[in-house]
């Protein structure tokens, strides 16, 4: 590891990547949360899940208070000057991220209190361990530098976007077939989307991952599935 | 680098190498500068970034055992033939030092000796005008006016700096070396030689040295970087600072050991 000559510099960088891992831990455990709460139906869950974003928005300022603080005490460059840019905007995803989970609790309470749910019709929880992964690679190809792993992250967003057109397009004949239960199903549509939003986010790390690495943006166009029907 | 017409360096050096008795201090610098624009040079001290600047006035002959090999081109000539006129080349190539070195003289005769000497004012009011206009463009008539008879040598350092600045644009000179023009300068100080560099590279071709990476960033179009005596990279400024190709040159910019 190449160190700077004045190590507090380095001090400040560390603090910084500590506070994205913290966050993207928690933005890990909400998602993981709220989908294990749904498929089970624990319904004490979510009031949990949803008081609890209030610590990574915390958190998430807490970043950007030092991204400020040391672009204005340093005046990166180069190597140094992307990666706290880069900081700033993983942290904000890592933010939004947690709010698409609050947002998901919020619709999985309403979702499980309805008298007659039973099981999930549609494999929401496969969407949502396909994206659970792609967060936790995003975030590993981030804190490792490893931008072999984050081309391969960018270029799969393709198959979120497949997985959720599925999924989207069963939904739909659903409600057509059982219109009585047209609330819990369009909750189910948000749902979906709400993933489908998170698995570009997951792209977008890997994307400023390749960035902070590279200095440019990937040149090569991306596969998309085409998400209108 | 992106392409260019040969006609539009300003300054084209090819292969120069410079020693000092038998120590070596520029290996072989290929380095053409564009004009009306500001150029960098960047990189450790003693890298030759003083040395390569003299090559350009012919400074170094006045250096015992200094010797320059290769081609310096400006305005496509030669400028090492033994018929160039010194005194004309020097008139044209404009020098600010790393250490202030303000003549003996009087303020006013400071910035009027060059002037005088090239013959560039008609009469009095003439040079009156220059010498004030010069002072100003430096930022130092605001703290000089009411003393310009007073010695060169009384002003503080930061001041001297200056007043060799408005020596140097007395003359109108197509080139301007500065070698480190803001190393004694406060913010406010800076700031004004900044902007008037600005102003200037419209018209002139500027050449500058900086230890100061931010002050590279803010003022040049283009940057060399030197280590040991060789050019490491030569690129668009932004892109030295935001993406170098060499590691040496991220590792120098932004204060790393390897
Ligand atoms: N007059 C001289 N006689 C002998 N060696 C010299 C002379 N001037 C410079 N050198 C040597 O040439 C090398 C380059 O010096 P130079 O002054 O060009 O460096 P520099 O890049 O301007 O450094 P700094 O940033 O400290 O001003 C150094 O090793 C220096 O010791
Ligand atoms: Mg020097």
């Amino acid at each position: 590891m190449v160190t700077h000559i004045n190590s507090a510099f380095d001090d400040d960088i560390k603090d910084l990547n500590n506070k994205i891992a913290k966050l993207g831990a928690l933005a890990e455990t909400q998602l993981d949360e709220t989908l294990v709460a749904l498929q089970k139906k624990n319904i004490y869950k979510f009031e949990k899940i949803i008081e609890r974003d209030k610590k990574l928005d915390k958190i998430n300022d807490s970043i950007s208070a030092s991204v400020f603080e040391t672009l204005a005490l340093w005046s990166p460059i180069a190597y140094d000057l992307r990666s706290i840019l880069v900081a700033d905007k993983i942290g904000s995803m890592l933010e939004r991220i947690g709010d698409y989970s609050k947002n998901m609790a919020r619709r999985s309470q309403i979702i499980v209190n309805e008298e007659h749910f039973e099981t999930l019709p549609v494999n929401i929880i496969g969407l949502g361990q396909h994206v659970q992964n792609l967060l936790h690679e995003s975030l590993d190809a981030y804190m490792e530098l490893n931008i072999d792993e984050a081309m391969r992250i960018w270029e799969s967003d393709v198959d979120t976007d497949r997985l959720y057109l599925s999924i989207f397009k069963e939904l739909l004949s659903y409600i057509s077939d059982t219109p009585d239960d047209v609330k819990m199903l369009t909750h189910m549509i948000f749902i979906s989307k709400n993933l489908e939003r998170v698995g570009d986010y997951t792209t977008s790390i890997a994307k400023q991952t390749y960035f902070l690495v590279e200095g440019t943006v990937p040149k090569s166009e991306r596969p998309k599935a085409s998400i209108i029907i | 680098m992106p392409d260019m017409p040969d006609e539009n360096y300003k300054i084209k050096t090819n292969d120069v190498t410079v020693d000092y008795g038998d120590k070596r201090a520029l290996h072989g610098i290929n380095l053409n500068i564009q004009s009306n624009q500001v150029t960098s040079l960047i990189g450790p001290s003693g890298c030759g970034k003083s040395t390569f600047i003299r090559c350009l006035n012919r400074m170094n002959d006045l250096i015992m055992g200094c010797h320059v090999n290769g081609s310096i081109l400006i305005d496509n000539t030669d400028i090492n033939l033994p018929e160039t006129d010194i005194v004309e080349l020097r008139a044209r190539i404009g020098m600010v030092f790393q250490k202030p070195n303000p003549f003996p003289k009087s303020i006013y005769d400071n910035v009027a000796y060059g002037p005088r000497i090239h013959g560039l004012t008609k009469n009095k009011d003439d040079l009156d005008h220059v010498v004030t206009k010069s002072l100003k463009r430096a930022g130092l008539w605001k703290e000089v006016s009411d003393r310009l008879d007073a010695s060169g040598l009384s002003l503080s350092g930061g001041q001297q700096q200056r007043l060799c600045i408005a020596r140097a644009i007395a003359v109108n000179p197509d080139v301007l070396l500065m070698d480190e023009p803001c190393s004694a300068l406060d913010p406010i100080a800076t700031a004004v030689i900044e902007e008037l560099i600005n102003e200037l590279k419209e018209r002139y071709t500027i050449v500058i040295v900086t230890h100061s990476m931010q002050q590279a960033a803010r003022l040049s179009q283009k940057t060399a970087y030197f280590h040991l005596g060789e050019m490491i990279e030569f690129d668009d400024t932004s892109t030295i600072f935001t993406n170098p190709k060499h590691e040496m040159t991220e590792s120098y910019i932004t204060g790393k050991i390897g």
